[in-house]
């Protein structure tokens, strides 16, 4: 092989390990687990370089971040675990109430005439079916129940001696006028009122030929009509039809016989149940809104016409993984939650969520069934790593934040720190003094021990963040080293012990300098 | 000149007592009258612009008011400059005046300035001028408590008790916190508006229509004269939902019908707890420059007189009353001054054991301490810790030349009566003559102790600030001295020095003395290179020791208040601040230590408090000393308390509140270096300063490096997409109206009811507005009435902005702040900006500027490398005219190096910090050593002199009996003058009361300086001085001393 050749195998051998971990990784993602696994946080507390995803969309856990039982409580911290849960996501909307368009009924003259009396002279009246509305007089009827008169005088004329053809055409003769007179709409006991009296009545009664409310009236007493002249229009109310505007981004919410709840603002309190009966398939270029037509049982008539209503699209609940919208944090450029992992450790994890319902977030990803998740104080912790941290690049700052000495005292390691002069002076060097025992109870010698000083910044003050830090160094008893603090004042201190690049301890404290 | 005073006044002894009566009236009279403060106001000469923008973000408040605001008020006279914040709400510009420039003055030229300003600002947004007081003049806070809501009682305060308590002479401001400001609000339906089709628009009209009162003139009845009244002002929540706003298909509409109307609580940004409770309160800032202690006095009482018209069960409760720090602080040093003046007089009857002319020495001390505050009144310095300090520390020096002036008479007095059997019938020539020998060297002496403590003068800043005031009542008070000495002290000794006199040796005291004195002097002069070398070797332990020692600005003065100050990240929300405040308060009050614990969240409504809400401030009123367990310290307390209260997310800072308002109130950088980048656009000044922070990162020397985070607060961007909006045909600005009132709220108007005022405010109801999915439902009406959500008009994003934008001369502003150590600052900062010259470049419009601590460090040195040596040389020149000999008088100067060493060692000894006090200790200790060592070599002159009027030309052995001589006879004045120094410090030292600790590093140096110095005084100069005239024995010839000693 020749440099070049060597050089493009190298690449490509480089390439294929890189690929392979990557894809790796990714599968390990599809499968909903966190990158870093519970077991292998720790490692990942001083590899600050490796995680921080800068894409937005990504998941998976950044930080890492231990709390003492005592912080916890002071935060008053709260977990919730998540699951799935019926998350019923609802579309409100504002409805006008309109009559059903399928129940409205017109009444109108069958013949023409005048109107003598009106029993319904009012609109809004109700009506009830075959209730009389009006008598009318027409002479047309009239001159029709003459005649039918006569041709029944006539037919009772002939007799039984009478020519069986006349007798048929006489019979034939009042039949037809009958007819013409049922034709008009007069119906047959009026007929038979007619035939009993033998004096013609000079009025037909109009009645109501459903159940409903005059919407609007034609008629006036005394008016005279022409045959096919609108009277009345009726409309039956006991269902009747909610308009409301759904709005494009809320479509996928709403199905045809989904349910629906309506409020109204005279009935405070009641709900009337509804189901989406049309989802008109236009929408209005002007609203941007899609109108959907919701059929409600309206049998106290208390949807009237023209009110404005509250609906409620009741979505088909759904089990999603649910996570309380109290347990998300939006920093704008990602959605994060805290994951309690046991103990004292909890994890920053950036998870993607779907529209929020009323309470809850469905979790599109990035945690699991079981999870316990912080709802309350996940802001201060979110806080405390970006005070030292944690959010390496977003919020700045460059180191994480860590308990008490919990971690340590885990894993059998203590620490202890003493530093010379005690107090320690400000504005000039101090000797730093740590002593580091491991689980068997005797000193280590062969760890790398760093002390950091931080003093945070305090911008409403225009103080900058100040750090000072020292390598210290193994002298036969414990581990020695000066460090120089920029100030007197109160420092955050935090002292790391480090094997072959594996935490064996930290402790953090405060000192008071002078 | 010196001599024709002291004769003057020996000739009309009873012009000059008569003269000292009416100085010491005036004296009383100023004091009486010099306002009291705790320290002295440390803030800038600056007048604060304050104007409110509620509920604009930083950014429209930085561009449309900041901005132009400060353009405007560039370039005024006595100007240095002028930096400005914007953040939520509001904005403030610090003009920064010229300390010489009066604040009068300097008001009325930014008000001239602000007429022209105001109208290139948004319609409706006024700037106010921030009250004549600062920050520091926050001096009574207080509750309103009472069986009410926090509604009810705000009002009270808001309309009854801050308008009392603002009438108070020398109150420039009574500010309100905490508790709700109520508020009509009307809150819309946006479903019912469009049911009923009427706008927002109709409905902020018809309510602005609605709310007042006309007149019409009169009308006359009869004979009388009635006037007309229309009546229409809002009294009620039923008057405003009764307003109608439109007709409706004949019917009108209300504004109940359109929404819900309540008397609620207003947007605030402000909470108040006590104990864990919500609170309401009241700050009252005094006027610049105003008596604290009598304001304070005077609101106390003014409560008082209020206390019966308050509801019934309503107390004002006092939960931060600097009267008791002040009190406490003046008597500390008044103490300190009565034990002094004790101690100085104890040291006198134990050295003179001459009762009467220990009043001659005691008597001029009151005098020269009146005499300064008679000066301090006229220049107008107030009472506080810094300058009686002064005062104090000079105790001991003032009674130096009196006692110097009596030790000479009475010598004079025991010679003549051993001469004549008797002295008293001859007094006034005796005290004549005495008073002529000594008065120049005193005079001179006096002199040079006035003159070393010019370099204090030199300082600036607040170092300045803090120090000027001690310099000036200590030189006022040594002034006052000297010329007592010369005028007063010989008239008193005419008077008082008669009766029996004690010899030197015959007193006790000085007898040990001597015993002890004569054998360490005799082994001192015999072995003289040993004696040189120790001394030596002393001074070299004290450089190396000096380089132990800790370095501070200022050792804190404990205000007896503690204040703890916890601080959240910058996007809190004011009601988990809130959360948090009342958690943290409860954990506060639980303590067996705290007796009150009251807790603020962000800003009370005042210009000299700009608190952002994720800072709170609580006052911890701890219970007396006397019920502490028995050791403990406050240090431990709040040591315990921090524990506690440890929580994730927070950064716990123990404070106390008047440092704390000091170091809110300095605006500048408080780093020694900060790069100040200069721009108009903040993204670019962010990444500008993270480049510079990395280039500065490799200069040796740069540590603490911090590029300023600019962003940090979330923002809810509603962006607006200007094609969509006018394809609905809606106008930007409709969209906008939406998201004022409908989202932000608007106010429209006030309310008139007897005094007090409420807001009306129109806002769409919370359910509406509440959380960013809900806001793009927001409709905004387009033409015919079409409603479109607003999230169909905009884009809505959360994004990451600034919380709060700095800018100065009118650009914005980026910093870099950092420390140097390890080398000098002015060969790092050249090293630096050439760095950073060349390898970042800045885009047109950008500039970078290097300020910092160091510039008043670098200012400070210049002045301090050019006034030092003038002072030295002035010094050498008033030796020079004391002893006519250069020699002698560089050897006087060496008292100086062995004075420090003393210094150095109490101060390590005592744990004390080099700080400014210490250096200024340092100062004033320089002038008393070369004091003491004028002396000592006067009177060893002397005794060459007179030896070698007795014994004719000196020998070796004769020279030195003559130094055994005059080193042993005037061991008095000497021991004397050392002790009452020492005296008059030691009450400052073991005083644990309120203001010791401050006045402590600057008494220390002084102290130890004074020990060593004694000792280098008695031992090695004889010995330097023996050295040097046995050199000149070995040169010339022993025959002659030509030369006469002037002035002896």
């Amino acid at each position: 092989m020749t440099g070049n050749e060597k050089r493009i195998a190298a690449t490509g051998v480089l390439a294929g390990l890189v690929l392979a971990s990557v894809l790796y990784a990714s599968y390990r993602f599809a499968r909903g687990e966190s990158v870093a696994p519970t077991a292998a946080s720790t490692t990942r507390n001083h590899s600050p370089a490796e995680p921080a995803p800068d894409d937005a969309m990504a998941t998976g856990a950044f930080v890492q971040v231990e709390m003492t039982a005592e912080e916890q409580k002071a935060i008053q911290l709260r977990t919730e675990e998540v699951h799935r849960r019926d998350l019923q996501r609802s579309v409100l909307a504002v409805g006008r109430v309109e009559e059903a368009e399928t129940r409205l009924a017109t009444i109108s003259a069958r013949v023409g005439g005048r109107i003598d009396r009106l029993f319904a002279d009012y609109t809004g009246q109700e009506l009830k079916q075959g209730q009389a509305i009006a008598l009318l007089y027409s002479p047309e009827v009239v001159a029709s129940a003459e005649e039918y008169r006569l041709a029944r005088e006539h037919l009772e004329k002939l007799g039984p001696g009478a020519a069986p053809r006349a007798v048929e055409q006489a019979r034939d003769l009042v039949e037809a006028s009958r007819r013409r007179l049922e034709l008009w709409g007069i119906r047959e006991e009026q007929v038979r009122e007619l035939e009993q009296s033998g004096a013609p009545r000079i009025h037909i009664t109009i009645s109501s030929p459903v159940n409903g409310i005059i919407t609007e009236r034609r008629v006036t007493q005394g008016q005279y009509v022409r045959e096919g002249d609108v009277l009345y229009t009726v409309s039956d109310l006991s269902t009747v039809w909610v308009k409301v505007d759904v709005f494009e981004t809320d479509l996928p919410l709403v199905r045809v016989g989904q349910p629906v709840e309506i409020t109204t603002e005279s009935m405070p309190g009641r709900t009337l149940a509804g189901r989406v009966g049309f989802i008109e398939p236009m929408l209005n270029p002007q609203t941007r809104t899609v109108a959907v037509r919701i059929e409600v049982k309206n049998p106290r008539m208390s949807l009237r016409p023209g009110m404005y209503v509250h609906a409620t699209l009741l979505s088909r609940a759904e089990k999603t993984l649910a996570v309380p919208r109290s347990a998300v944090l939006d920093t704008g450029m990602r959605k994060v939650v805290y994951v309690a992992l046991g103990g004292d450790a909890f994890e920053g994890r950036q998870v993607e969520v779907g529209p929020p319902g009323e309470k809850y977030y469905p979790v599109l990803a990035g945690l699991k069934e079981g999870e316990r998740v912080v709802t309350r104080g996940n802001f201060l912790i979110d806080s405390q790593t970006r005070i030292t941290g944690g959010m390496t690049g977003l919020f700045g700052g460059s180191k994480e934040f860590a308990g008490e000495p919990t971690a340590a005292q885990k894993n059998g390691w203590k620490v202890t720190l003493q530093v010379e002069p005690d107090p320690p002076l400000g504005g000039t060097e101090n000797d730093f003094l740590v002593s580091l025992t491991g689980p068997d109870g005797k000193a280590a010698s062969d760890a790398q021990v760093r002390v950091e000083l931080l003093m945070p910044a305090m911008p409403a003050m225009g103080m900058a963040e100040m750090r000072a830090s020292a390598e210290l160094r193994w002298d036969g008893q414990q581990y020695r080293g000066k460090a120089s603090i920029p100030m007197a004042g109160r420092w955050s201190v935090t002292v790391e012990a480090l094997r072959g690049g594996k935490r064996l301890a930290r402790y953090r404290t405060q000192l008071n300098a002078r | 000149m010196i001599q024709q005073l002291i004769e003057f006044s020996l000739r009309n002894r009873f012009l000059i007592l008569l003269a000292y009566v009416l100085v010491a009236v005036w004296g009383y009279w100023a004091l009486l009258r010099t306002p009291i403060d705790a320290i002295p106001d440390l803030s800038e000469n600056q007048v604060i612009v304050f104007t409110d923008w509620p509920g604009r973000s930083p950014q429209e408040v930085e561009d449309q008011v900041t901005y132009p605001l400060t353009v405007n008020l560039q370039g005024l006279p006595g100007v240095r400059t002028v930096r400005s914040s914007s953040a939520f709400g509001f904005s403030m510009v610090n003009v920064i005046f010229e300390e010489s420039v009066d604040i009068y003055f300097a008001r009325t030229r930014v008000l001239e300035r602000l007429n022209l300003a105001a109208s290139a600002l948004p319609a409706g947004v006024v700037p106010t001028l921030g009250p004549d007081a600062t920050g520091v003049g926050q001096v009574f806070w207080y509750t309103v408590e009472g069986p009410y809501d926090p509604g009810a009682l705000r009002s009270l305060q808001d309309w009854f008790i801050r308008y009392q308590l603002n009438a108070v002479p020398g109150v420039a401001e009574v500010a309100s916190i905490g508790g709700f400001v109520r508020q009509y609000q009307i809150d819309l339906d946006p479903v019912r508006l469009r049911g009923y089709g009427v706008s927002t628009r109709e409905l902020l009209e018809a309510v602005e229509r609605s709310n007042n009162n006309v007149g019409a003139k009169v009308v006359e009845s009869g004979d009388m004269e009635l006037v007309v009244r229309g009546l229409g002002l809002i009294r009620s929540v039923e008057d405003i939902e009764n307003i109608v706003v439109a007709e409706h298909a004949g019917t009108p509409v209300y504004v109940r019908n359109v929404a819900h109307v309540q008397l609620g609580p207003d947007f605030r940004r402000g909470v108040l707890d006590k104990g864990g409770q919500e609170a309401v309160g009241g700050v009252v800032v005094v006027r610049y420059g105003a008596n604290a202690l009598e304001a304070i006095d005077a609101v106390k009482e003014k409560i008082r007189t209020i206390e019966p018209g308050l509801p019934d069960g309503v107390k004002i409760v006092a939960f931060y009353d600097r009267s008791s720090l002040i009190r406490h602080a003046v008597d500390t040093l008044r103490w300190a001054l009565l034990e002094e003046v004790l101690l100085v007089t104890l040291a006198h009857i134990v050295f003179l054991w001459h009762f009467r002319s220990i009043l001659i020495v005691t008597l001029p001390l009151p005098l020269a301490v009146l005499i300064a505050f008679g000066f301090m009144h006229h220049t107008g310095i107030s009472s506080n810790i810094m300058s009686l300090g002064g005062i104090a520390i000079a105790i001991g020096v003032l009674v130096d030349a009196g006692i110097v002036m009596t030790e000479n008479v009475l010598r004079h007095a025991e010679r003549y009566a051993d001469e004549h059997g008797h002295y008293e019938s001859q007094i006034g020539n005796i005290v004549r003559q005495a008073a002529l020998q000594v008065g120049r060297p005193i005079f001179f002496s006096m002199a040079i102790i006035i003159l070393a403590f010019v370099p204090v003068f030199a300082l600036t800043g607040m170092e300045g600030k803090l120090f000027h005031p001690l310099a000036f009542t200590k030189t006022f008070a040594m002034v006052g001295a000297t010329l007592l000495a010369v005028t007063l002290v010989p008239v008193l000794c005419t008077l008082l020095i008669r009766g029996k006199l004690h010899r030197e040796e015959q007193n006790r005291a000085m007898r040990v003395l001597r015993a002890a004195y004569e054998p360490l002097l005799r082994w001192a002069l015999g072995h003289r290179l040993a004696t040189l070398s120790v001394a030596a070797a002393l001074f070299v332990a004290a450089l190396y020791t000096a380089s132990t020692i800790g370095s501070e600005f200022m050792p804190p003065l404990d205000e007896e208040t503690a204040m703890y100050m916890p601080i959240a990240d910058p996007s809190i929300s004011l009601t988990k601040a809130t959360e948090l405040m009342r958690e943290q308060d409860r954990i506060l009050a639980e303590d067996p230590a705290v007796a009150m614990v009251v807790g603020k969240i962000g800003r009370a409504e005042t210009s000299t408090d700009p608190a952002p809400i994720n800072m709170t401030e609580t006052i911890l009123t701890l219970k007396p000393r006397s019920e502490w367990p028995a050791g403990t310290t406050k240090e431990d307390i709040l040591q315990r308390l921090d524990a506690k209260l440890r929580m994730p997310g927070v950064t716990n800072i123990w404070t106390q509140p008047i440092r704390n308002r000091i170091d809110m109130l300095s605006t500048g950088i408080r780093t020694q270096v900060g790069v100040k980048i200069f721009g108009d656009d903040l993204r670019v000044l962010e990444a500008k300063a993270a480049e510079i922070e990395r280039v500065l990162r490799e200069i040796p020397g740069a540590v603490d490096l911090y590029a300023e985070r600019i962003t940090g607060a979330p923002y809810l961007e509603i962006d607006i997409d200007r094609k969509a909006a006018a394809r609905y045909g809606i106008h930007v600005g409709n969209i906008h109206d939406v998201i004022e009132t409908a989202i932000g709220g608007k106010n429209l108007g006030m309310t008139i009811e007897g005094r007090e005022r409420f807001p009306v405010r129109v806002r769409y109801a919370r359910d509406f507005r509440e959380n960013p999915e809900e806001l793009g439902r927001v409709l905004v009406a387009g033409a015919n009435g079409v409603q479109i959500p607003l999230g169909q008009l905009a884009e809505i994003r959360t994004v990451m902005g600034p919380s709060m934008i700095s800018s100065e001369s009118g650009l914005l502003r980026g910093t870099v702040l950092l420390n140097v150590r390890g080398r000098d600052v002015g060969g790092f900062v050249e090293e630096a900006s050439r760095a950073v010259a060349e390898r970042v470049p800045m885009p047109a419009g950008y500039y970078v500027d290097w300020s910092g601590q160091y510039e008043n460090q670098l200012r400070a040195t210049r002045r301090l490398q050019l006034v030092v040596p003038v002072v030295f040389l002035v010094i050498l020149v008033l030796l020079y005219l004391t002893y006519h000999s250069w020699k002698e008088a560089l050897h006087v100067i060496l008292a100086v190096p062995f004075a420090l060493t003393g210094g150095v060692f109490l101060l390590k000894a005592l744990h004390y910090n080099f700080s400014v006090a210490a250096w200024v200790g340092f100062i004033a200790l320089f002038g008393t050593a070369v004091q003491t060592g004028v002396v000592m070599v006067i009177y060893l002159e002397e005794a060459v002199k007179r030896k070698i009027a007795a014994t004719g030309p000196l020998t070796r052995a004769s020279l030195r009996e003559a130094i055994m001589e005059g080193a042993l006879l005037r061991l008095r004045p000497k021991v004397m003058t050392v002790a009452t120094v020492v005296a008059g410090l030691l009450p400052i030292l073991w005083s644990t009361r309120t203001g010791a600790e401050v006045m402590k590093p600057l008494a220390a140096p002084v102290l130890g300086g004074m020990a060593s110095s004694l000792l280098h005084v008695l031992v090695v100069t004889p010995v330097i001085f023996a050295w040097l005239r046995e050199r000149e024995l070995g040169k010339a010839a022993l025959a002659e001393q030509p030369e006469s000693r002037p002035g002896l």
